[in-house]
């Protein structure tokens, strides 16, 4: 008998196997349950793989999306819709860094303990009435944003507007986009215009132009001993390496205020051979404009800048914002914050709050900040983006606005018309505003991305 | 005549009215629902929770007692006890009575009491062999007190010890200590099934079907529950895991099926009848061992009928209808193959017995393999892995058993590429999750859905994936009634399990102890199969599994599991209760409702 009843303890492999796998399962629960809920095959959440719970609304409680008949709705305006599209993503998922796809669990109310149950649909079939599900406030306003979008008038690019000091994301329109009240079927090959689906602030990189200017700057204030000695020959076009660096104007003799002020690409063509390739790439790196971070969990596109030889032209065109140089837009605002605030970004965030359909708040968002420069650097490129409106831009362009800006009118070559660029700041504490406007193949930085910068922040000053 | 017919006939005319008004009466109270439903999950998870940890609790605090049967009275001067029916007598460590001389075998002789009291002793192949008052044992031959026996050259009289002794032995023992009452545990269980009934109605509508089906179980519960405690017992934690895993059995069919019910009290009915019955019938060791071969032949003719004859459903062709019932001939091919597996320890030492069962098994799982269901399949095999190595204690047999098979594994997968799919899509469900990966990928979303609360029973989505109800078990727990009680319910299984290992000291009959094991085995590879065949890292169960749903009879499939896991504590309960004559002997209880279990989990011999 004890000869069996040692055998016996073969049972109790087999249990701890069970167990073991029990274990297994029980972990992955723990870490992958949001993932596995927000799976749009799951009907407590998702009707043909559409969320159909959760409300997305603006930081002022405008309602962006909701749940209607059991089906996902927009706002009513047509305008508001285009302008927030890709912040608010679409009902089918296409746009993967929309709200809609990117913060699931959030919207469905997802958590291990309760799981869906709460603010899930529990009668399947029935139809749900957007009393379910959380609503998530982002830190959008729409109207700023329909300011936005109509400034743009319909041509494609980025307009982004944040508040440097909480980082809070005031405005994120992306162009071309769609109603998505109304999407395109994508039926037919060539049918559906490329990129709508893409969020160009977060997703996109594209060549920088002069607004890469300011990098070279803060290298050059940090490594020359005197920055304000600096004189630069500008006479249209020189020769340098054996390859002509072309400017805008003449512009003579010019220091470091005036060339960035001027855009003198000799002057910076010049900087960037003193200050060599692996200074400007540890700059562009420091600055985050060569890596990747997370917007609410959301990653932004890592730019790209290539250290060139010295002695090249390439070298001298890098330093321009030329060469390989590719920044993504939303990683330029990180920049402007930092500027605008002494040195420090505070990261851009896309969440204000989120509450319980009854009101009731969850969830907590907590700015996060990174010192890019030090606070000398940061004033010191601040007075010279001042200087720049004042003196080159103008003022009256700009009317009411304390701002802080940089031009920048990139090439890219292939016959097409350049980027326009319009970044910066306004020095208002009423309205801590950074900004980054594109307009891609737009023309002039200054009239065309200033245009709709002007506009968009007119707006903003005003409410 | 099929269920919707019963039930039409059943239902008189007054009745539609009345269920329209407590339909409506259900309907105007939704919002109160709504507000109840928090509530009832909550209370229905620690209910859940008591009852497992109560019984767990109870299961293992009790103390094996050893009791002594027989002396023998050494020549040396030793007294050895006799503390079980089998004893091995040898050198070996692992023998029962231990007679440390070199001139002893290892396992020398074995010394065997009767039902009737009397006892045998048999020489186990011996070197020296076994006297028996001088002369030699030729097999076997019955020993009476006073008698002589000669081992190894050690003369040793045997004892046996009265039954006026052992009511002393028993007085003395004292009282057991019973910290947990098993009657609140059963009211526990009882409003555990009230909640789940109401939460039912709630989702579902009212359902005279569930209504009367949870009344059924009511019912049942506590008429065993009598009949036990008139029969004096105390103990019935092993029972009582029982019912509660057919409660969830019950939750979860009335969810995917409205006709479900009906056929699930059928079953538990049917289940607890056959229960009873292999329990008063097997308590005779003579009788169970002699159902052996017939047993094992008639398995082997029902497979080859369903080979012939089955139909196929779900890919296996695992399936025969008889009057109107169709059912699963594996369900009752376990049941046989428990017992068939079962041996007494006189038995267990000749190789010949291993080798033959080792055939029987060969081709009850060949047929199950060529009928395509690779799931009982599978099972099958892990029970036979489990007696055969309690059998024969040998891994080089275990060893030769497994090459075997994975060889025949490889020949499978070459002739059925779709299960090598499935093994390919291990680690990355979500990457096929609209092809191989549908079930798995469904299963865990619903089930993280519902957290450790659940929806509520009747209110999941992953009821209406085909085959949820049997296959998915686990994620419609999980979604329904929360990962709490879905962990509750592999609880119990392992807590039967462990129970089955604690117990089998205190088995009679080593025929009793691998039956037992052998049971539990099965339910816990069974479990395995269903929890692991539904989530990722493991191919999902469907194709390998048999399918079962919702009709249909299940025929005792774990009955025998249940009731060779009582089986083996029969004489544990000795000193609880009187021996009492009848129904209910001493301690055989054996488990009712494994039908419950086995709507719970797949292989339920039911049709689609």
């Amino acid at each position: 008998m004890k000869k069996i009843k040692q055998r016996t303890a073969a049972l109790l492999l087999l249990l701890a196997i069970l167990c073991l796998g029990m274990g297994i399962y029980v972990t992955r629960y723990l870490t992958n349950g949001d993932k596995w809920a927000a799976f749009p095959v799951n009907r407590h959440a998702f009707s043909n793989g559409e969320l159909t719970v959760g409300t997305v609304l603006d930081r002022n409680g405008v309602v962006l999306s909701d749940v209607s008949g059991g089906q996902r709705v927009f706002n009513e305006s047509k305008a508001v819709r285009r302008s927030v599209l890709h912040a608010v993503g679409d009902s089918a998922g296409f746009i993967g860094t929309g709200a809609l796809s990117a913060f699931k669990p959030v919207l469905m109310g997802y958590n291990p303990v309760t799981g869906v149950t709460l603010t899930g649909n529990t009668r399947i079939g029935s139809a749900a009435d957007g009393a379910n599900g959380n609503r998530l406030y982002l830190t959008l306003d729409s109207s700023l944003c329909v300011a936005a979008y109509k400034a743009l008038d319909g041509r494609n690019g980025v307009v982004l507007v944040s508040n440097y000091r909480t980082g809070e994301i005031l405005c994120m329109v992306s162009s071309p986009g769609f109603d998505p009240s109304d999407p395109p079927k994508s039926e037919k090959e060539g049918s559906v215009p490329d990129g709508i689906y893409i969020n160009k602030a977060l997703s996109s990189k594209f060549v920088p132009g002069s607004i890469f200017k300011l990098v070279t700057t803060a290298a050059a204030v940090e490594h020359i001993d005197d920055p304000d000695e600096l004189e630069f020959t500008c006479e249209g076009e020189k020769i340098v390496c054996g390859e002509k660096i072309v400017c805008e104007g003449v512009h003579g003799t010019v220091g470091i205020e005036d060339a960035l002020a001027l855009s003198c690409n000799i002057a910076y063509a010049e900087l960037s051979q003193i200050l060599g390739g692996e200074l400007l790439k540890e700059y562009a790196d420091r600055f985050g404009l060569t890596s990747g971070f997370s917007v609410n969990g959301i990653k932004t596109a890592a730019g790209y800048f290539e250290a060139a030889a010295d002695g090249t032209a390439g070298l001298s065109w890098s330093g321009i914002g030329q060469y390989t140089d590719l920044v993504n837009p939303c990683a330029m605002l990180r920049l402007m914050e930092a500027i605008a605030n002494n040195g420090k970004a505070v990261t851009p965030r896309i969440i204000g709050k989120a509450t319980t359909s009854g009101g009731f708040p969850i969830g907590l968002w907590l700015p996060e900040s990174e010192r890019l420069m030090s606070k000398e650097t940061a004033t010191a490129l601040s007075d010279m983006m001042r200087y720049n409106v004042t003196s080159v831009y103008g003022e009256k362009n700009f009317p009411g606005l304390e701002i802080c800006a940089k031009t920048g009118t990139a090439q890219v070559g292939d016959g097409k018309k350049p980027h326009a660029w319009f970044v910066g700041f306004l020095r208002n504490e009423d309205y801590p505003y950074a900004f980054v406007v594109l307009v891609e193949n737009g023309g002039s930085g200054r009239t065309v991305a200033g245009g709709v910068a002007s506009k968009v922040l007119q707006a903003a000053a005003g409410n | 005549m099929s269920t919707a017919e019963l039930i039409r006939r059943i239902n008189l005319p007054d009745l539609s009215t009345l269920n329209q008004r407590l339909d409506a009466l259900i309907e105007s109270r939704a919002s109160l629902f709504a507000y109840l439903m928090p509530v009832f999950r909550v209370i229905s998870i620690i209910l859940a929770v008591l009852i497992v940890c109560r019984c767990i609790r109870s299961l293992l605090q009790d103390r094996i007692e050893p009791e002594t049967w027989a002396y023998l009275d050494l020549s040396t001067g030793e007294r050895l006890p006799v503390r079980h029916w089998e004893n091995v007598i040898g050198r070996a460590r692992s023998s029962d009575i231990i007679i440390g001389l070199p001139t002893v075998s290892r396992s020398h002789s074995a010394l065997i009491r009767g039902e009737d009291g009397g006892w045998q002793i048999t020489d186990l192949g011996s070197k020296s062999g076994t006297l028996l008052n001088g002369s030699p044992v030729v097999r076997k031959a019955p020993v009476v007190g006073g008698d002589v026996l000669t081992i190894g050259g050690v003369e040793a009289v045997f004892t046996p010890v009265s039954p006026v002794e052992r009511s002393e032995q028993a007085a003395a023992r004292g009282k057991p200590g019973r910290g947990i009452r098993p009657s609140t545990t059963f009211f526990l269980l009882t409003a555990f099934q009230w909640i789940i009934e109401t939460e039912l109605i709630c989702s579902l509508g009212f359902s005279w079907p569930v209504i009367l089906s949870f009344a059924a179980l009511n019912l049942l519960m506590w008429i065993y529950f009598a009949v036990i405690r008139a029969l004096r017992r105390r103990g019935f934690e092993a029972e009582t895991l029982c019912f509660f895993l057919t409660t969830l059995g019950f939750s979860v069919a009335a969810s995917a099926s409205p006709d479900a019910p009906v056929k699930q009290t059928a079953a538990l009915t049917a289940g607890l009848v056959l229960f009873i019955g292999l329990s008063w019938y097997l308590r005779d060791l003579k009788r169970a061992t002699a159902l052996r071969w017939p047993m094992a032949a008639s398995t082997l003719a029902l497979l080859g009928i369903n080979m012939i004859f089955g139909e196929t459903i779900y890919g296996a062709r695992n399936w025969l209808t008889i009057a109107g019932f169709t059912f699963q001939p594996s369900e009752i091919v376990k049941i046989a193959f428990v017992y068939a597996g079962g041996a007494t320890l006189d038995r267990l030492f000749a190789r010949r017995n291993v080798y033959l069962f080792i055939a029987f098994a060969g081709a009850c799982i060949g047929a199950l393999a060529l009928m395509g269901d690779f799931g009982t399949a599978a099972i099958f095999f892990a029970a036979f892995l489990v007696i055969v190595y309690l059998r024969s204690g040998d891994i080089a047999t275990i060893a030769f058993v497994c090459a075997g098979v994975v060889l025949g594994g490889f020949v499978v997968l070459s002739i059925k590429p779709y299960i090598a799919n499935r093994f390919a899509v291990w680690g990355h469900v979500w990457e096929y999750a609209h092809s191989t990966g549908y079930q798995q990928t469904r299963t865990m979303s619903a089930a993280a859905s519902g957290g450790l609360v659940g929806f509520g029973p009747g209110n999941g989505w992953l009821k209406m994936i085909a085959a949820a109800d049997t296959d998915l078990v686990f994620g419609m727990l999980c979604e329904e009634l929360g990962l709490v009680v879905a962990l509750s319910a592999v609880a119990s299984v392992a807590a039967l399990c462990m129970f089955t290992v604690r117990s089998a000291s205190a088995g009679r009959s080593s025929f009793y102890v691998i039956c037992a094991c052998t049971a539990s085995s099965m339910l816990v590879f069974q479990m395995m199969l269903n929890v692991f065949g539904s989530v990722d890292g493991h191919p999902p169960e469907r194709q390998f599994c048999c399918k079962a749903s919702s009709k249909g009879k299940n025929v005792g499939q774990h009955v025998p599991a249940v009731n060779a896991i009582r089986g083996i504590t029969r004489r544990r309960y000795s000193g609880r209760f009187r021996a009492g004559p009848g129904l209910f002997p001493t301690g055989t209880v054996r488990h009712p409702a494994e039908r419950g279990y086995a709507r719970f989990f797949p292989c339920g011999g039911e049709s689609p």
